[in-house]
C-alpha cells in the first residue's frame, strides 16, 4: 500500500514535467534516428586539391585516378606555389594537396621516375591514412599498367594483370556494413544507462534537498518501500522505451533481430536494475543535484559509450582500461544485444554475460538500500 | 563592482567547497582525458585473427607473416590442435577476422591464376569491421604488388629480355601537423572542448536554477543587485573555473599525449574564452526554460550527444550526407574543434582563424543575449 | 494513561551531549509546548520520542509504545509536522492529501472521509487542485498539519510549526490545534523558539542545553519568579542604562521595546531604583510593576 502511494506520486512527478517523458521516450527515437542517418565510417568528399601542371594524358589519367575512388571532392587548381599552397591546410580548406610536376611527360618517356608532390594534413590521422593509402594504389596501378604496356610491347603475350591473390571479404552478421545494424544495439545501452542512473539520482536528491525525505522518516514507510516506490516508476517507463527503440530499430531502419525477443526483455531488465542502482548509490554520495548529475554522467554514460566496446573496441585499449572494462555493465549488455540483434546468439552462448549482469544488479541494490537504511538512522 | 566580486566569490567559495563538487570541476576532467585520450583512437590493434592454412605452403606462410608482422592483429590460436569452425570463433567472439588459405593456394600462385583467400570479418561492430577492412585490404595489396613484380621478373628472364625500364611513379609525401598520424592529436583537442562544454553549459545552468528551487533567488531580485550584476556573478566562476580546466587539460594532455602547440597560447585562450561564454549561454538558455535542476539537465543533455557526435570530434563532418550536414555547422562545438586543432596541430593564427572566431563570437552573443532576455521577462 | 511518558532521556553525539537527562509526561488531550534557543535540544528530542533516533541513555514511550524496541510502530500512531512543511510543491493539494493518506495506510471510505475532513479544517476546500507551490504560506503549513492528521494519531509533534508564518495565520493554526484537543483529544507536542507563542500551551517546558530548567503550567511558571519586575520607561538613554546595568541593586535590566524591564528584589529596592532615577538630568516616564511574561521567566530561570 505505502509503496503504492510512492509509485502513485513518482508518476505525479513525472506527468507534471513533461522534459522526463520527452527525455525518456522520444529523445532516445530522435536520437536513433539522428545518428542512424549522419554517423557513418566510410570516409567521402574529402576535399584535395589537384594540381596538374602537366597537362598531359598521364597527368589526366592520374587525376581520373583520383576521381575513381568516389572519396575525393577534388578541386582544380593551378599555380602551386611552395610558400602560399600549403596555407589551404592550415585554413582547412582541403585535407590534402597533389601536385603532378611540368616535367612529367618528359621523365616518363625517359623512362626516369616521376615525382608527384603529395601534401597531406595529419591532424585528422584516419584520413589522412586513408588518402596515403590511396596514393600507394594510385601508384602502384600506374606502374603496373605501365609494366604491363612495356612487356606487350616487347613482344610478351598479354601479361596476366589481374591480382596474384584474389580474396573476398565477407561481413558475418551485418554483410553490408551498414552502420545502422551497429549503432542501434549499441545505442539501447548507453541511453538506458543514462535514464537508469541520470534520472533516478536526480529524482531521490531533489527530496533530500527540499527536505521532503526527512519528513517521510517520521511515517511508518520502510527504506526498502520507499527505494521500490521510487525506481519501480522509471523501470516501467524504461519498458516503454526499450520497446520503442526495438520497433524503431527494426522496422525503421531494418536492423535485423535473430535472437528471442524474451531474453532481450530479460537482459534489458537486468541492466536496467543495475542501472536504477548505480542512480540510487549516487544519491547517496551526493549531497546536491549538480553533484549528482555530473556524477551520472561521469560514471554511467561515459564508461557506457567508450568503455562498453560500443564504438571502441576494448581489445585495443591499455590494460589499465581493458580491466576497468569488466566493470561497465554496459560492457555485458552491449554483448547481449549484438548477440541477439546480429548474431542470433542464445542464452548457450550469453549465460556469461545474463549471470554476470544479474550479480551486479542485485549487488547494486543491495548496497544502495543498506547505506541508505543506514543514513536515515 | 564590488558587488560583483562580492557574488563570484560567494559562488566559487560555494561550488569549491563541496569536495565532490572540486572533483568533478578538476578531477573529472583530467580523468576524462585520460580515458579518451587512451580509448578513442581510429588506431586499432590487437584484433584477434583466426588463420586456417590448409596449404601450408610457403607462399601461404608468407601471407599469414605478412598480416602477424603488421602489429594490428593477434593471433588466435585452437589451443588444442583442432581446427575451429571460422564461424563459430566469430560468433563466440574468439576472433574478429578469419582467413581461411584453401589447399592449393599455392599451386595457383604459381600457375599465375587467382588465389582464392577466404576473409571473414565480423560485421557487428561496424567501427573496427571497417577499419579492419583497410588493413586487410593494404596488407593484401602489399603481398600482391611483391607477388606481381616477382611474376614479371620471372617472365623477363623467360623472355630474356633486359629488364625494362618503367617509370615509377614516386609519390614525394609530405605529412602536416601529425607526422607520425598518431590518433592522439586528432582526438585530444576534441576532448578539450567537450569538456568544456559540458563543465561550464551543465554547472552553469544548475547553479541558476538552486537558486530559484531553494527561493533565494527572490530574495536577490528585490535586492539594490541588478539583473546583469547576477547574471554575471553565477556565471563568471564557471567561466574561471572553465579557464582553469583549460590550463589543466593541456598540460595534461602534453605531458601523456606529447600534444604539440604549435600555435599561440593566447590566441587559444581567447578562443577558449570565446567558447566558453557560448557554452556559458546554453547554460543560460537551459536555466531560463526551466524551473527546477532536474529540468536544466534534461534540457541541455540531449543537445550534448548530438553535438558530441556531430561535430567532426570522431569523424569527419564531410561524411555526413549533405542533407543532414547543417547540424554540424549550426553546432559551435565544430567551430571549436577546427580553432582547437588549428592551434595545436597547425600552429594557425589569427589570420586563417577569424571566420571561426568570429562565428562562435556571434554564437555566444546571440544566445547569452536570447537567454538574458528570457530571463528577464520570466521573473517580471 | 500517559500519552507520552520520558525518563532521563539522553543524547550524546560523541563528545557533545545534546539532550541530559530530560524527564516528563504528558497526558491526552495535553497541548505542551517544549521551549528554547536554538541547539538547545528540541529537534534532538523529538526525533527520539519518535523513534528515528535512539537515545544513548533513559527510556520513554509514546501512545503507549517503547521508543527504544518499539520505534518503528510509533511511526504508525504518531504524526509530525517541521516548519519547512515537507510538502511536494509540484503536487495539488488534493495529490499530497492522497499521498500522506497512502502512505499512512488510510483506505477507502476513510479516506474519503478524511480527504473531506482535511480540506475543510484547512479551509482548502476551494483550492484543492491547486497546486502547492502558489499556497500562501499560511495555507502550507495548515495542509502540512492536516496531512499529519490523517490516520488519526494520538500524539502529534510539531517543530517550529510557525515560523515564517503570518500572526494572524499563526493565529488560525492555535485555533485548529485546540479544536484537535477538544475533538479528539489528540496530544500536541509543540516545539518553538517564540516565547510569546508558548502561552498557547498548557505546559510547557523550558530546556537549555540539553536539560530542562523549567517545566509547569505558564501561570506557574510566571508566578514562580522571584524577583519582582517593573517596567521602566526613562530619557536619557546612556545615563538610563548606566545606573541600569550598574545599580547594585538591580538583579538583571534588560531592554523591552523602548523601555527596560528591570529585575528587582523587592519593593524596598524598587523605591530607592526609582528615587535614583526621579533625579535629573533623567525624566523617569514610567516605573510600574509588570506581570512576569516567559521571557521574564526564561531569563531568571537562564539567570539560576
Amino acid at each position: 500500500m505505502r509503496i503504492r502511494a510512492i509509485i502513485a506520486k513518482e508518476f505525479l512527478h513525472i506527468r507534471r514535467d513533461v522534459r522526463v517523458l520527452y527525455f525518456s521516450l522520444i529523445w532516445p527515437v530522435l536520437l536513433l534516428v539522428l545518428f542512424g542517418y549522419t554517423v557513418t565510417f566510410d570516409v567521402k568528399n574529402l576535399p584535395i586539391a589537384f594540381y596538374d601542371q602537366a597537362g598531359q594524358r598521364e597527368s589526366r589519367e592520374l587525376y581520373q585516378a583520383f576521381r575513381q575512388t568516389g572519396v575525393f571532392d577534388i578541386r582544380l587548381r593551378a599555380d602551386f606555389s611552395w610558400s602560399k599552397s600549403p596555407g589551404l591546410l592550415d585554413r582547412g580548406e582541403v585535407r590534402g594537396l597533389v601536385v603532378v610536376p611540368a616535367d612529367l611527360g618528359r621523365r616518363l618517356s625517359r623512362g626516369e621516375p616521376a615525382e608527384i608532390q603529395v601534401l597531406v594534413d595529419g591532424s585528422d590521422n584516419n584520413t589522412a591514412r586513408i588518402m596515403l593509402g590511396y596514393v600507394a594504389g594510385i601508384s602502384q596501378d600506374f606502374y603496373l599498367k605501365r609494366l604491363a604496356d612495356n612487356l606487350r610491347s616487347l613482344g610478351a603475350s598479354t601479361p596476366n594483370l589481374r591480382p596474384p591473390v584474389d580474396y573476398r571479404m565477407r561481413f558475418l552478421y551485418n554483410p553490408s556494413l551498414r552502420s545502422q545494424n551497429f549503432i542501434v544495439p549499441g545505442l539501447i545501452a548507453v541511453i538506458m544507462m543514462i535514464l537508469g542512473t541520470l534520472l533516478t539520482a536526480l529524482t531521490i536528491t531533489v527530496e533530500w534537498e527540499r527536505g521532503t525525505m526527512e519528513q517521510l522518516f517520521y511515517t511508518p514507510i520502510r527504506a526498502r518501500e520507499f527505494i521500490l516506490g521510487k525506481l519501480a516508476p522509471y523501470f516501467m517507463i524504461s519498458v516503454v522505451q526499450m520497446t520503442l527503440v526495438l520497433v524503431t530499430g527494426i522496422f525503421i531502419f531494418k536492423v535485423p533481430f535473430r535472437g528471442s525477443l524474451l531474453l532481450f526483455y530479460l537482459g534489458a531488465a537486468l541492466f536496467m536494475l543495475g542501472a536504477l542502482g548505480v542512480g540510487l548509490l549516487l544519491s547517496l554520495i551526493s549531497r546536491s543535484q549538480q553533484v549528482a548529475a555530473m556524477l551520472a554522467f561521469l560514471t554511467s554514460f561515459l564508461p557506457a559509450f567508450l568503455l562498453s566496446g560500443f564504438i571502441f573496441p576494448i581489445a585495443n585499449m591499455p590494460l589499465v582500461l581493458r580491466w576497468l572494462s569488466y566493470l561497465v555493465p554496459a560492457r555485458y549488455f552491449l554483448n547481449i544485444t549484438r548477440g541477439l540483434f546480429l548474431k542470433g546468439a542464445d542464452l548457450g552462448l550469453l549465460w556469461p554475460d545474463f549471470l554476470i549482469m544479474t550479480l551486479y544488479a542485485t549487488l547494486f541494490i543491495l548496497i544502495s538500500t543498506h547505506r541508505f537504511q543506514k543514513r536515515i538512522a | 563592482m564590488r558587488v560583483l566580486l562580492t557574488l563570484i566569490k560567494k559562488e566559487l567559495t560555494q561550488a569549491l567547497r563541496d569536495n565532490r563538487m572540486r572533483f568533478i570541476l578538476f578531477g573529472a576532467p583530467i580523468i576524462q582525458l585520460i580515458v579518451f585520450g587512451y580509448v578513442v583512437t581510429t588506431d586499432i590493434r590487437n584484433i584477434p585473427l583466426l588463420l586456417i592454412d590448409y596449404d601450408r605452403s610457403s607462399a601461404s606462410r608468407e601471407l599469414a607473416a605478412a598480416f602477424y608482422a603488421s602489429g594490428y592483429f593477434v593471433r588466435v590460436t585452437a589451443g588444442n590442435g583442432a581446427v575451429p569452425s571460422a564461424e563459430a570463433a566469430l560468433k563466440r567472439n574468439q576472433a574478429r577476422v578469419a582467413i581461411i588459405i584453401p589447399d592449393g593456394f599455392s599451386a595457383y600462385l604459381d600457375r599465375q591464376e587467382p588465389a582464392p583467400v577466404q576473409i571473414l570479418l565480423d560485421g557487428t561492430d561496424g567501427n573496427s569491421a571497417n577499419i579492419t577492412k583497410g588493413y586487410v585490404e593494404e596488407i593484401m595489396a602489399e603481398y600482391s604488388g611483391k607477388k606481381l613484380e616477382r611474376n614479371w621478373n620471372s617472365l623477363t628472364r623467360t623472355l630474356n629480355l633486359a629488364r625494362p625500364t618503367v617509370p615509377l611513379l614516386v609519390p614525394q609525401i609530405r605529412v602536416f601537423y601529425n607526422p607520425e598520424l598518431r590518433s592522439s592529436s586528432f582526438m585530444v583537442p576534441g576532448i578539450l572542448c567537450m569538456i568544456l562544454l559540458m563543465v561550464t553549459a551543465v554547472l552553469s545552468g544548475l547553479s541558476i536554477t538552486r537558486e530559484k528551487e531553494l527561493g533565494t533567488l527572490e530574495q536577490i531580485l528585490v535586492s539594490p543587485l541588478r539583473r546583469i550584476e547576477f547574471i554575471l556573478g553565477k556565471t563568471i566562476p564557471f567561466v574561471l573555473v572553465g579557464l582553469v580546466d583549460v590550463v589543466l587539460i593541456l598540460a595534461a594532455a602534453r605531458i601523456l599525449f606529447h600534444i604539440p602547440m604549435r600555435g599561440s597560447l593566447a590566441l587559444l585562450f581567447l578562443a577558449a574564452l570565446v567558447f566558453l561564454f557560448t557554452s556559458l549561454g546554453l547554460g543560460l538558455f537551459g536555466a531560463s526554460v526551466s524551473k527546477t535542476q532536474a529540468q536544466v539537465m534534461l534540457t541541455i543533455f540531449p543537445f550534448m550527444m548530438p553535438a558530441f557526435l556531430l561535430s567532426g570530434l570522431f569523424f569527419p563532418i564531410a561524411s555526413i550526407p549533405a542533407a543532414l550536414r547543417w547540424i554540424a555547422y549550426i553546432n559551435p562545438l565544430t567551430y571549436f574543434l577546427v580553432i582547437v586543432r588549428g592551434i595545436l596541430l597547425k600552429g594557425a593564427g589569427l589570420a586563417a582563424l577569424w571566420r571561426e572566431i568570429a562565428i562562435l563570437a556571434a554564437f555566444g552573443a546571440a544566445l547569452l543575449t536570447f537567454s538574458a532576455l528570457r530571463f528577464r521577462k520570466r521573473i517580471e | 494513561m500517559n500519552r507520552i511518558e520520558v525518563h532521563n532521556l539522553t543524547k550524546k553525539f560523541g563528545s557533545f551531549t545534546a539532550v541530559d537527562g530530560i524527564s516528563f509526561s504528558l497526558e491526552a488531550g495535553e497541548i505542551f509546548g517544549f521551549l528554547g534557543p536554538n541547539g538547545a535540544g528540541k529537534t534532538t528530542t523529538i526525533r527520539m520520542l519518535c523513534g528515528i533516533l535512539k537515545p544513548t541513555a533513559g527510556k520513554g514511550t509514546v501512545a503507549g509504545l517503547d521508543i527504544l524496541r518499539e520505534n518503528e510502530k510509533i511511526k504508525k500512531r504518531i504524526g509530525y509536522m517541521s516548519q519547512k512543511f515537507s510538502l511536494y510543491p509540484d503536487l495539488t493539494v488534493e495529490e499530497n492529501i492522497d499521498f500522506f493518506a497512502g502512505i499512512y495506510g488510510v483506505l477507502g471510505p476513510t479516506r474519503r472521509q478524511m480527504k473531506e475532513w482535511a480540506l475543510a479544517t484547512a479551509g482548502l476546500n476551494a483550492d484543492r487542485k491547486r497546486i502547492v507551490h502558489e499556497l500562501a504560506a499560511g495555507f502550507k503549513q495548515r495542509l502540512a498539519l492536516v496531512c499529519a492528521l490523517l490516520h488519526r494519531p494520538s500524539v502529534i509533534f510539531l517543530d517550529e510549526p510557525t515560523a515564517g508564518v503570518d500572526p494572524l495565520s499563526r493565529r488560525d493554526f492555535w485555533r485548529l490545534i485546540y479544536h484537535l484537543k477538544a475533538e479528539a483529544q489528540t496530544t500536541v507536542f509543540v516545539t518553538t523558539h517564540y516565547l510569546d507563542e508558548a502561552e498557547h500551551c498548557e505546559r510547557i517546558a523550558m530546556i537549555q542545553d540539553g536539560r530542562i530548567v523549567a517545566l509547569g503550567k505558564p501561570i506557574d511558571l510566571k508566578s514562580s519568579v522571584k524577583t519582582r519586575i517593573y517596567l521602566v520607561a526613562a530619557e536619557p538613554f546612556p545615563a538610563v542604562k548606566d545606573i541600569l546595568q550598574k545599580g547594585k541593586d538591580v538583579i538583571k535590566a534588560i531592554p523591552f521595546g523602548l523601555a527596560w524591564h528591570v529585575f528587582l528584589a523587592d519593593e524596598n529596592r524598587a523605591r530607592d531604583l526609582k528615587d535614583r532615577l526621579a533625579q535629573p538630568p533623567i525624566r523617569l516616564r514610567r516605573f510600574e510593576p509588570v506581570a512576569p511574561s516567559l521571557e521574564d521567566v526564561f531569563v531568571s530561570v537562564m539567570e539560576q
